[in-house]
């Protein structure tokens, strides 16, 4: 083969030795963790919000309601990384081991992030994605 | 010059600081956490090629929704109305769908790291490096812009003088793309992504109840600003004049064709998300998946523009002090008590520096790949470019911050962006979309479509229209007109050159044109990956078939 594809089998060769699919933490465990800390944060804050807070946001206490909303879906995402976590180091990323069945539980998780449309789409994909379980 | 009110300081109190420091711990965090995982060149700037398309796909949405898009965005509503919807629904899902069903099997199957490194096993040095330092450029240019833009709602916001803010986001940002490289600037953009979520739909929700709910918000605006105002196509026929200063043809060919798909397709700030993607059919869906949430985020940034504009009717104006940039701050003043409003200005920082992350990563990678590498050190080992690459990034970071000053002249920083994409992107489209599909375009023939259509883009702009030769009633539309001067002189030129210049070898354009496949890298698909709901073009046709449908409502 011509050296047109010497970079192909660099680019091979390095992501045998990536260490990336092996080592790298899990974002679910992120997102969801901070969304948890400043969910708890935010409905603290809207359970002690004063009438002028209310009065502010149009007669909404918004701090109780996407208090709430967050701590939902954090604690979404942590389920979701418990029922279908990452699989164990070490296995070779080509044969993939077979995706644990199940629904995943948090598929529509993040989309209701504030109980409204426009989250829905990511949080879809994240439910119906490659399946953050596999390697 | 843009310039915020100081009416719009916010009341932060502890509890908003608490929020955002506690962003700032975790932004850091996750560039140490990701730091063990990079062992090669390739950890680095490609992420392995390892993640899954949820998270691509929502780095890659989320690497778009820097701060500058969502203010601009919302300005863009405040001043044009419902005509903004066009950058969604036909400025970026039909090329977000192209992407990923047509272009991605080139890009991913290839097996090239970046953009440019396509147009070097396609056409050769030349173009590669014309390309490559026009990127680099580029990325350097509008990361200083949004950092300069950052300083300005900063300083305004929350009183920091303009040098902090600077400081502190580009050191944040050098840390943690220095340490955990494309893994840590991705997993801080899905981060990113929810943070900005969760700051703009209570703020959208609040607003919405404060003026009547979206029935109030098109009644007010009917009364004030006509029928038009309120529909996506009122108004663009050719001849009739509106805001946009554009008519349907400049729309869909000038923003919806040319800018639109230079951008989403040639971009590597967007597309290194998906070469990231663990295998080709991750790579196809990461743009798809992106598109859901791209056709429901002017729900969230273009109608608080237009709250804002019912709230405060003289935004924009010269009396009032406001700004149209000012929509979402004005917003977050008016209507958010403590706690969400930490929330908010914690989305906000958190967009600017994801903005600007997406700039620096995609930049380190160009330059030390596709410049240093290919043309001033050869050869080296990998930890040498692993470490180039580290270094490139603090460059990248510090040129950022040295050129932010350059973004003061234009008065919409939209535009300013806008403006910088129609000439660096669209003539990069044109040769690619060539390139791809016509296997008897040359080296040249590349090269000198490149170089053509970006002079043709900037004569057109910055002699034709800024010095009134020709007359377009806005710099909107004069950018929609720039993007199809580019893209058609790019595209005459190449194939006039073409006849008269050597073609390459068929076989050294194996797997990078339109029919041939690479030999011997095919790659078997992971398993799960034939379910229905998986399929490439089942996600795309249904991003397009919701994206028509959206227009629905705002065309009776």
């Amino acid at each position: 083969m011509s050296e047109e594809y010497e970079y192909r089998h660099e680019v091979e060769d390095l992501q045998q030795k990536s260490a990336t699919a092996a080592r790298l933490f899990d974002v679910r465990r992120i997102i969801g963790g901070l969304f948890v800390i400043y969910g708890i944060i935010v409905l603290i804050a809207g359970f002690t919000a004063s009438d002028a807070d209310v009065r502010k946001a149009s007669g909404i206490n918004i701090n109780l309601w996407t208090g709430a909303c967050m701590l939902a879906v954090g604690l979404l995402f942590l389920l979701w990384m418990k029922l279908r976590p990452l699989s164990a180091p070490g296995a070779e990323p080509k044969p993939e081991p077979a995706r644990p069945g199940g629904g995943p539980g948090a598929g529509p998780g993040p989309g209701e992030t504030g109980g409204r449309e426009p989250g829905t789409g990511p949080g879809e994909a994240g439910g119906r994605g490659p399946g953050a379980g596999e390697g | 010059m843009h310039y915020l009110a100081e009416g719009l300081r916010l009341p932060t109190n502890v509890l908003d600081y608490t929020i955002l420091i506690l962003y700032f711990v975790v932004v850091l965090g996750v560039g140490f956490a990701a730091r063990a995982s990079v062992k090669t060149s390739l950890d680095f700037f490609l992420s392995g090629r390892s993640l899954p398309a949820w998270v691509t796909g929502l780095a890659f949405v989320a690497a778009n929704l820097g701060a500058l898009e969502i203010l601009g965005m919302a300005a863009n509503g405040a001043q044009y109305g419902v005509y903004t919807v066009h950058w969604y629904w036909v400025g970026a899902i039909p090329a977000m769908v192209f992407l990923g069903l047509v272009m991605m099997p080139f890009y991913y199957g290839s097996k090239v790291r970046s953009v440019p490194e396509f147009l070097l096993h396609r056409y050769g040095p030349s173009s590669h490096l014309l390309s490559s330092i026009i990127f680099s450029v580029a990325s350097v240019l509008i990361a200083g812009v949004n950092l300069y833009a950052m300083a300005i709602v900063v300083e305004a916001l929350l009183g920091w003088p303009q040098w902090v803010a600077i400081v502190v986001a580009g050191l944040f940002v050098l840390a943690y793309i220095t340490l955990g490289g494309l893994s840590s600037a991705i997993y801080n953009e899905v981060l990113q992504f929810f943070v900005i979520l969760a700051a703009l739909i209570p703020l959208t929700v609040v607003g919405l109840r404060r003026i009547g709910g979206f029935g109030g918000l098109k009644d007010a605006l009917t009364d004030s600003h006509g029928p038009n105002f309120v529909s996506a196509w009122g108004g663009t026929g050719i001849g009739s004049s509106n805001p946009l200063g554009a008519n349907w043809l400049t729309i869909v060919l000038g923003l919806g064709f040319c800018l639109s798909f230079g951008y989403w397709t040639t971009n590597f700030a967007e597309v290194q998300r998906a070469l990231s993607a663990r295998n080709l059919s991750a790579a196809q869906r990461t743009p798809l998946i992106a598109a859901f949430p791209k056709v429901l985020i002017p729900l969230i940034v273009v109608v608080p523009g237009l709250i804002a504009l019912v709230m405060s009717p003289d935004i924009g104006s010269k009396t009032s002090g406001l700004q149209y940039n000012d929509a979402i701050p004005l917003l977050m003043s008016e209507l958010l008590p403590n706690g969400v409003l930490g929330l908010a200005v914690t989305g906000l920082l958190a967009a600017f520096m994801a903005g600007m992350a997406a700039n620096v990563s995609s930049f380190n990678t160009v330059f030390t790949n596709d410049i240093w590498r290919a043309y001033v050190r050869k050869g080296r080992s990998d930890g040498y470019y692993l470490l180039t690459g580290r270094v490139v990034t603090a460059i990248g970071v510090l040129a950022g911050m040295g050129t932010a000053f350059i973004a003061s002249s234009f008065s919409n920083i939209m535009n300013y962006l806008q403006t910088l994409f129609s000439f660096f992107n669209v003539p990069l489209f044109c040769v690619f979309i060539i390139g791809m599909f016509w296997r008897r375009a040359t080296a040249a023939a590349g090269f000198w479509g490149l170089l053509c259509g970006t002079v043709a883009a900037l004569i057109n702009y910055f002699w034709l229209y800024r010095a009134d030769v020709i007359s377009i009633p806005s710099d909107q539309g004069a950018n929609f007109v720039s993007a199809i001067v580019a893209f058609v002189v790019g595209g005459v030129v190449m194939v006039a050159v073409t006849p008269f210049t050597t073609p390459r070898p068929v076989e050294s354009l194996a797997g990078l044109v339109y029919g041939t496949t690479a030999p011997g890298v095919a790659e078997p698909p992971a398993p799960g990956d034939e379910a229905w709901y998986r399929r490439p073009a089942v996600l795309g046709w249904s991003a397009l078939i919701l994206a028509a449908l959206c227009y629905i409502p705002f065309s009776l």
